[in-house]
């Protein structure tokens, strides 16, 4: 009995960890692949609390397409940054 | 004890979400912000079916079934008008 | 004149005013949690006293597809606006070929191993959602995946404005909206099926959610990416 309970408090210490880490980090690369794994370790509590549908659409659609979702975003974005700072160091070596 | 617990940790979830949305700037953070909030709300409602661990509350799971798909539909609808405005990615302080 | 650490203060200020307003509201909804007594478990007998019924013994998928039904069709009529509105952000790429050509020949051979067996399953989670945990959602998040996969080693679609394209998209609503005709012809109230073939209509109904909750998100999925060029195809 106790050792359900002391894997619950873990798997909450870490989905704890994870969404800190995910929120709170300056790059927002790291925060998207913590959010992926955010997903994950949310999928093994919906386990734990009898919930076996909602777990298997976490997995296919919280975890595996918000992340696909977000990094396609990220990369488009990245582009468009690049791109601006090339022009800003074209202008600035024009002037 | 476990859905105490659970319960507690979705509190915790939504809090630390609402705390990232109204301090960190940039689109990103934003929308992740708002998906870890949603995931603290499920996590709350299927708590409360987690006081009878034989007897699911099958109207909950539905809930949050619907909420998880509807949520990944519109964070795709934010990310899409994200890449299309034309705000820097992320500023360069905090708010 | 406001100099620079001023404003640095005023901003941690804010910070701090603002974690300290969320922990206490976290507080205090913790409190109210704990002293809540525990609820009533009423909803698992009603489901199983009236699940003969519904068609299906699953019971979740009894109450999406049948006892709270409506809710199910709003949630179609959503995601048929998510569509609409994501259509336009759909750009033509570069890469509208349909061969399986990729660097990665890990990926090539994961891809063709991967992809039959994605679709195979999705059919098989449509099929036992009626009666062990499972059902429309899933299996259309399933083929989402699937055409995930075959966008990252460059076989996709890039055009979804055409005909049939658009008869996927609106396919739930649709078909929905004609099971809905049928029960209405039959017991004259809406939304009230044939007891006798109520097992049958809901998987009717969750074929054709399969095929468009698939399409919108595999649609959302690409205008998020956008336009990749020719180059760049093993990015994400």
């Amino acid at each position: 009995m106790w050792i359900n309970l002391m894997f619950d408090c873990l798997l909450v210490v870490l989905i704890l960890v994870l969404a800190t880490g995910a929120l709170f980090s300056t790059n927002v690369f790291t925060g998207i692949v913590l959010f992926i794994s955010l997903g994950l370790a949310v999928t093994i509590a919906w386990i734990r609390l009898n919930a076996i549908d909602v777990a298997i659409a976490e997995v296919t659609i919280g975890a595996g397409l918000t992340g696909a979702l977000f990094l396609g975003a990220w990369k488009r974005l990245e582009i468009k940054k690049r791109l601006q700072n090339s022009i800003n160091i074209t202008e600035t070596k024009n002037d | 004890m476990q859905a105490e617990l659970y319960s507690v940790c979705g509190v915790i979830l939504f809090a630390l979400g609402l705390i990232a949305f109204l301090v960190k700037s940039g689109v990103f953070h934003k929308v992740l912000a708002l998906n870890v909030m949603g995931i603290g709300v499920f996590m709350l409602l299927l708590a409360t079916s987690a006081f009878y661990p034989n007897a699911i509350d099958p109207l909950t799971h539905g809930m949050v079934l619907t909420g998880i798909v509807v949520a990944v539909a519109g964070s795709a609808l934010a990310l899409n008008l994200a890449t299309q405005i034309d705000l820097p990615l992320q500023s360069d302080e905090m708010k | 004149m406001i100099n620079a650490h001023d404003s640095t203060s005023l901003k941690n200020r804010y910070v701090f005013i603002i974690i300290m307003a969320i922990s206490m509201l976290a507080g205090c909804v913790i409190y109210a949690l704990l002293q809540t007594p525990a609820p009533q478990n009423i909803m698992y007998d009603l489901v199983q006293a009236n699940i003969q019924q519904s068609g299906v013994t699953n019971p979740v998928t009894a109450i999406l597809l049948n006892f709270r039904a409506y809710d199910t069709l709003l949630e179609f009529a959503v995601f048929f606006c998510v569509s609409i509105a994501s259509l336009p952000y759909l750009d033509a790429g570069v890469s509208d070929s349909s061969d399986l050509e990729t660097q990665d020949a890990p990926l090539f051979s994961l891809v063709k191993v991967l992809a039959p067996l994605t679709i195979l399953l999705a059919g098989y989670m449509l099929w036992v959602g009626s009666f062990k945990p499972g059902g429309a959602f899933q299996a259309g998040a399933l083929l989402a995946g699937c055409g995930l996969l075959l966008t990252l080693s460059n076989v996709g679609v890039t055009r979804m404005n055409g005909f049939w394209w658009r008869s996927i998209f609106s396919m739930s609503l649709i078909f929905f909206i004609l099971v809905i005709g049928f029960s209405y012809l039959h017991s004259h109230t809406f939304l009230m099926y044939p007891t006798t073939l109520s097992g049958r209509l809901i998987l009717f109904v969750e074929f054709a959610a399969t095929f468009s909750i698939a399409a919108t998100l595999y649609l959302c999925y690409l205008s998020v990416r956008g336009k990749v060029s020719q180059g760049a195809h093993r990015a994400s």
